[in-house]
């Protein structure tokens, strides 16, 4: 049976009718697939055409000075396929190239344009908050069905994008963007046509109408909504204005993705020695599994090493009996052999995970524990092809009144750096075992290829393996928080077995041939542009010199007026 | 009445201080006396799903066999919510006709249920620990004088201290206490004035300053992932910015006056908020201060707590042990 292409066209806004006959003849030369090519509009009124007369299923709009690949077809058919899987044919309005993130809100982009020529990866459908109107794949059929309708007041060639999408959300549609549909765009835009568009009457009344929020991100910048109308939003009450972020996220975590649970098998490695601490993980885990039953399936597996206890067997049914509603397996590390102990009991584990797709490994101390809060967001961002990496968050805690709990937990906020991931290719380490989330196949494939003959580090040199191999997608959902106490060898102050450690992991992974000399070059050259940072000082001097004195006025000047402010206040 | 006799009396001590007993209690489970004991909770729809899947199972794993009546209020006043009982905890939704503040629906629950007995308040984001129940009434009933005492909360620790030999705490969270009923009658329950946060602190001060005393049980353990340190992002204003900037103000001048209050308004300020939050913050405690001054004198008697009653910061309060 051949399978049913679906029906999409191609609708260009020209500026004029210079454009309309360039694209036709350019469309000719190089034999682009026919495109609808209409002037005299503004896009919103484009946008409310296409959706009100396209007949087709799909529609990409793309901008007059966009370069299409010469694929362009089975590209748009290759990016409804990957947005069907990602989130169910019924889910998703638009697919962009570029746009804001919905959960970093930090920008993606799959283009080229006079802002950057930056060269992207291959991507899975990712969630967005906006997207750049430069090209734009409609599901027609999608949003027909679900009223998606642009507001009647706006007019005009900025923030089309963002309203759409905006629009997408409040019927339960998402939009996305994905490396399919890249392309090359001529032109940067105009922002100072964007900033008065932002800032008119219109928009800002459309936005404070609908939505609480007081900050905008667009792939122009964040945009300031001032309407004294803000407001939070109070339970229980008639406004029907929502927290458009929010209702992203909500929406993202009603869709499941169009595959199955995801498994997630904790590994962690004990020798039984803190088993208050071990069964804090194994609550953490109980309870994570409690609230995200319906979209995840998490299991333990507990690698046993070089035990700590006479009472073995003893503590081993204390656990299970404890956590009767964990799935939970205990293996032995067994003999080290060459390999030292802290990887072996990794590999001991991972022999217990079975391999195929869907199944993931999650690292996790056992003096460490699991945040369930933010867990549900998970399936949308594992896939068998790509490491995520989440935040964790350190506590400083005293443990030593021996008790089931910390007599002292203090949070650490920001002490880990997860978003600078990629600074393992610089020898940089800043994301701790238990952020990152591995595919089986990934570890597998690390530990059928190389020996791991160290001890510490051996977080940074899994991770670092395994990212030669697999994309890395970080994205900021708390996910776990990582004990730091008086025991923790991170804080050793003799730092020999750490260097021989790191040491000999380096030497493998130097002459396994895994870092090309392209990126130890890219690497030199990040070394030498890093070293031309200017410090706030050398910033202030060059800006203002030494006039020291007018500082100190314009300081006191300052203090007056935020005192004068106090005593009209009150 | 049968359910009456099903509430334990209090078991009451003469000493005003605590005991060693008392003080290692905290740390380590014994048998409670109390076999029966009211959780209050004031929800709404949109937080039934964790009420149904963490908060009572998690109770029924807290109790360490202790019967618990759960009460619900839904607090938007719309009456949407519904939960069944379950085998291990029994279950009431109360109606309510308006919407409550989180005081007023406490204060709500208190006057329909009237616990006989030390009764527990919780939020609905909470997951209890092993034996937090227990814990709790352990604790509570080992002194007379106690008015409240407040779980612990992990992974994220209230930041603020306790003196580890009395377990004394200058104040406790509302997010999980528990509360001896004499008391909480005697001085009326919460303040519905502050309709949402630092209405805690509040009532923890009235404790002190009844001759009651508010401890800290850190063996009583309750996962609290509040949404300070998931969910708040820039780009919105958040109920407790708002209410916790009003109810500031509104602690300052009720135990200070004009003189603190002018202090704790440049704590705000300092805060850096975007504008119109600021303004719509001080719109708000002005209604306040107005509605305030026609009702109420300032308490009397404050230098007998002064080593507990105190602001020492935005949102921050004298706290014990430092």
């Amino acid at each position: 049976m051949t399978e049913v292409k679906p029906l999409f066209k191609i609708y260009r806004l020209c500026r004029d009718r210079k454009s309309v006959e360039r694209l036709e003849m350019e469309g000719r030369t190089y034999g682009l697939p026919s495109s609808v090519l209409i002037t005299g509009r503004d896009y919103f009124g484009f946008i409310e055409d296409v959706l009100k007369n396209c007949s087709e299923d799909y529609a990409l709009l793309c901008h007059d000075d966009v370069v299409v690949p010469l694929d362009i077809e089975s590209r748009v058919e290759e990016c409804i396929r990957k947005a069907d899987m990602c989130c169910g044919a019924d889910h998703w309005g638009v697919v962009g190239n570029a746009g804001i993130e919905a959960i970093s809100l930090r920008m993606v982009r799959f283009l080229r344009d006079p802002h950057a020529a930056v060269i992207p990866y291959k991507s899975h459908p990712i969630p967005v908050v906006s997207v750049d109107g430069n090209t734009m794949l409609l599901n027609v059929r999608n949003m027909q069905r679900n009223h998606v309708e642009l507001p009647a007041g706006l007019r005009g060639f900025h923030l089309y994008d963002f309203v759409t999408a905006a629009e997408c959300y409040r019927k339960g549609l998402l939009t996305l963007v994905d490396s399919t549909l890249y392309v090359y765009h001529r032109s940067g835009g105009a922002q100072k046509g964007f900033d008065r568009f932002a800032n008119g009457a219109e928009f800002q009344k459309y936005w404070a109408d609908n939505f609480i929020n007081h900050k905008i991100y667009t792939v122009n910048g964040p945009v300031e909504v001032s309407s004294p109308n803000l407001d939070y939003l109070q339970e229980g009450s008639r406004d029907k204005r929502v927290d458009f972020y929010a209702t992203v996220k909500s929406l993202i975590l009603s869709i499941q993705p169009n595959r199955e649970k995801p498994v997630i098998n904790i590994i962690t490695r004990t020798q039984l020695a803190n088993v208050n601490r071990l069964s804090r993980l194994m609550e953490s885990i109980e309870l994570s599994q409690r609230a995200n039953r319906t979209c995840l399936d998490l299991r333990l597996v507990v690698s046993v090493n070089n035990v700590q206890t006479t009472d073995r067997d003893k503590v081993i049914e204390g656990l299970r009996t404890g956590f009767k509603d964990l799935s939970m397996t205990f293996v032995e590390g067994g003999s080290a052999g060459s390999m030292a102990p802290r990887v072996l009991a990794i590999k001991t584990a991972l022999g217990a995970i079975p391999e195929g797709k869907n199944q993931f490994v999650w690292i996790v101390d056992d003096d460490d524990f699991i945040l369930p809060k933010e867990l549900a967001l998970l399936p949308h961002y594992l896939h068998d092809d790509v490491i995520f990496i989440g935040k964790s968050e350190a506590f400083d805690e005293d443990w030593s009144g021996g008790h089931d709990f910390p007599d002292k937990s203090v949070v650490r906020s920001g002490f880990y750096a997860e978003p600078s991931y990629a600074r393992n290719y610089m020898g940089e380490n800043h994301v701790p075992i238990c952020s990152a989330i591995f595919p089986r196949e990934a570890l597998g494939a690390v530990f059928a290829k190389y020996k791991l003959a160290g001890d510490y580090y051996e977080d940074y040199a899994l991770l670092f393996l395994a990212q030669t191999k697999h994309n890395i997608q970080y994205l900021p959902i708390m996910i776990a928080g990582v004990s730091h106490h008086d025991k923790n060898t991170v804080f050793d102050s003799n730092r020999t077995h750490w260097d021989y450690s790191y040491a000999t992991f380096m030497t493998e992974i130097a002459n396994a041939g895994v870092v090309s000399n392209s990126m130890y070059e890219l690497n030199v050259l990040y070394e030498e542009s890093s070293k031309k940072h200017r410090s706030f000082w050398e910033w202030f001097q060059l800006l203002f010199g030494n006039k020291r004195e007018l500082f100190f006025l314009l300081l006191r000047l300052k203090i007056r007026a935020f005192y004068a402010t106090i005593r009209r206040d009150i | 009445m049968e359910d009456q006799e099903f509430h334990c009396a209090y078991v009451r001590r003469e000493s005003d201080q605590m005991s060693e007993t008392a003080v290692s209690n905290c740390l380590s489970p014994v048998v409670p006396v109390a076999r029966h004991v009211d959780i209050f909770c004031s929800a709404s729809v949109t937080e039934q799903g964790n009420v149904e899947t963490l908060l009572i199972p998690s109770l029924a794993r807290a109790s360490g066999g202790i019967s618990i009546h759960l009460h619900l209020v839904d607090y938007t006043g719309t009456n949407r919510l519904a939960i069944s009982s379950t085998d291990e905890v029994a279950v009431s939704v109360h109606q309510s006709e308006k919407q409550l503040g989180f005081g007023a629906a406490h204060n709500f629950l208190f006057a329909r249920v009237k616990p006989a007995a030390f009764f527990v308040i919780i939020n609905p984001d909470i997951y209890c620990s092993k034996g937090l129940v227990e814990n709790l009434l352990q604790a509570g009933e080992e002194g007379r004088d106690i008015g409240i005492v407040e779980a612990r909360q992990l992974p994220y620790a209230h930041p603020k201290g306790y003196d580890r030999k009395t377990m004394e705490t200058t104040w406790a969270s509302g997010a999980c206490m528990l509360v001896c009923p004499e008391f909480y009658a005697e001085v009326g329950g919460f303040d519905e004035a502050f309709w949402m946060y630092c209405e805690d602190v509040e009532l923890s001060w009235r404790c002190w300053l009844s001759g009651y005393r508010v401890i800290h049980c850190p063996r009583a353990v309750a996962y609290h992932y509040t949404g300070g340190y998931f969910e708040y992002r820039d780009d919105r204003f958040y109920c407790e910015q708002l209410w916790g900037g009003v109810n500031f103000l509104y602690l300052s001048y009720r135990y200070w006056g004009s003189l603190r209050l002018w202090r704790s308004v440049v704590a705000l300020k300092l805060q850096g908020w975007p504008k119109p939050l600021v303004k719509r913050i001080l719109r708000e405690f002005k209604a306040r201060k107005r509605a305030y001054s026609r009702a109420a004198g300032f308490p009397r008697s404050l230098s007998s707590q002064r080593d507990r009653i105190g602001i020492i910061g935005y949102n921050r309060y004298k706290e014990a042990g430092k």
